[in-house]
């Protein structure tokens, strides 16, 4: 018992859980991006207005930033 | 006592069913049918908006940032065919102010954090993931804010009012109310800010089954309320000459 408790501390590395926790964290928002792309969509749907595609856009954008900075951490952390 | 009903024996053919032959109008075979009356014209429509316009003093036009649009040519989801956009409103983009300055604070939080010392003993990779972080989810924020305003919409057709609101992020309510089921526009404004930037709440009860439709912080609201009644008037005389 104590062997298993000396060799998880070793395996111990703090700035792993943190990297762990950012990417949880930022594939959570990844869903909530998605929301608002399908949210942006149901909007423009509503109404003909003349900057609708630019909305839409700037949702994927937004969508594509967030899925960029996934992998960012991924890589760098 | 007359037969009611005659039991058909089995094999029997079935009865003709007797068909009473429609009146022929002698007059219109073979000729073009005539056009419609004027009253019942598309463009007949037209012409009593304009006319209601210009005696409540307005004209087509796009001011206050979009808050405030006459006969705009957008067209809405459910809008009927010879329906017609008169007024499109949005809330007054002033009130806008407060999320733009929380927006503003957040931006500036990192900078300031950073030069106070905070991040010190942290590594660099974590203090830029973090900054990164932070802004995207200021960008969903403000983003958020922007289309909650952008989509928040009280339309005046030449047949009836149409609120539409956003309650959260999917959930869309769209409340109509027919121009002959109006019954009281009011308006209210008040306060230093709304009387300086001339916009305020316009609340219009009707017959229908949403008692009462709400346009809140709408510019000119006097001038909504002109409208929807000389509208309103329209189309009770419309009503009563039976069209």
């Amino acid at each position: 018992m104590d062997q298993v408790i000396l060799s998880l501390a070793k395996g111990f590395n703090p700035e792993k859980i943190v990297k762990g926790f950012f990417v949880a964290g930022l594939l959570m928002y990844c869903a909530f991006a998605l929301i608002i792309v399908r949210q942006t969509g149901v909007m423009s749907e509503t109404i003909e207005a003349k900057y609708n595609g630019v909305l839409r856009a700037f949702a994927w954008i937004h969508l594509l930033m967030a899925v960029g900075l996934v992998a960012v951490a991924v890589v760098i952390l | 006592m007359p037969d009611v009903y005659t039991a058909r024996k089995t094999g029997e053919p079935e009865p003709p069913i007797p068909t009473v032959p429609l009146p022929v109008r002698e007059e219109a075979i073979g000729k073009v049918l005539e056009p419609l009356s004027e009253e019942r014209s598309p463009d007949y429509w037209r012409k009593i908006t304009d006319r209601v316009l210009r005696e409540a003093g307005e004209s087509p036009r796009r001011v206050v940032y979009g808050a405030y649009h006459v006969r705009p040519r957008e067209r809405f989801i459910m809008q009927q065919q010879d329906e017609e956009i008169v007024l499109l409103l949005r809330a007054h983009p002033i009130t806008n102010a407060g999320w733009m300055v929380m927006v503003l604070v957040m931006l500036i939080i990192p900078s300031l954090l950073s030069v106070i010392g905070i991040f010190g003993g942290v590594d660099w990779r974590f203090v830029f993931m973090g900054k990164m972080a932070w802004y995207l989810v200021i960008t969903a924020v403000a983003f958020e804010k922007f289309l909650y305003w952008y989509y928040t919409l009280f339309l005046v057709t030449n047949e009836r009012l149409v609120d539409i609101d956003f309650n959260n992020l999917l959930q869309r309510v769209m409340t109509y109310a027919n121009l002959n089921h109006i019954e009281e526009p009011t308006m209210m404004t008040g306060g230093f800010i709304r009387s300086l930037f001339q916009y305020g709440d316009v609340h219009i009860t009707t017959a229908s089954e949403a008692p009462t439709i709400e346009a809140l912080a709408v510019p000119w609201p006097h001038k909504v309320i002109d409208i929807i009644s000389r509208l309103s008037e329209e189309l009770e005389k419309r009503r009563e000459r039976g069209e």
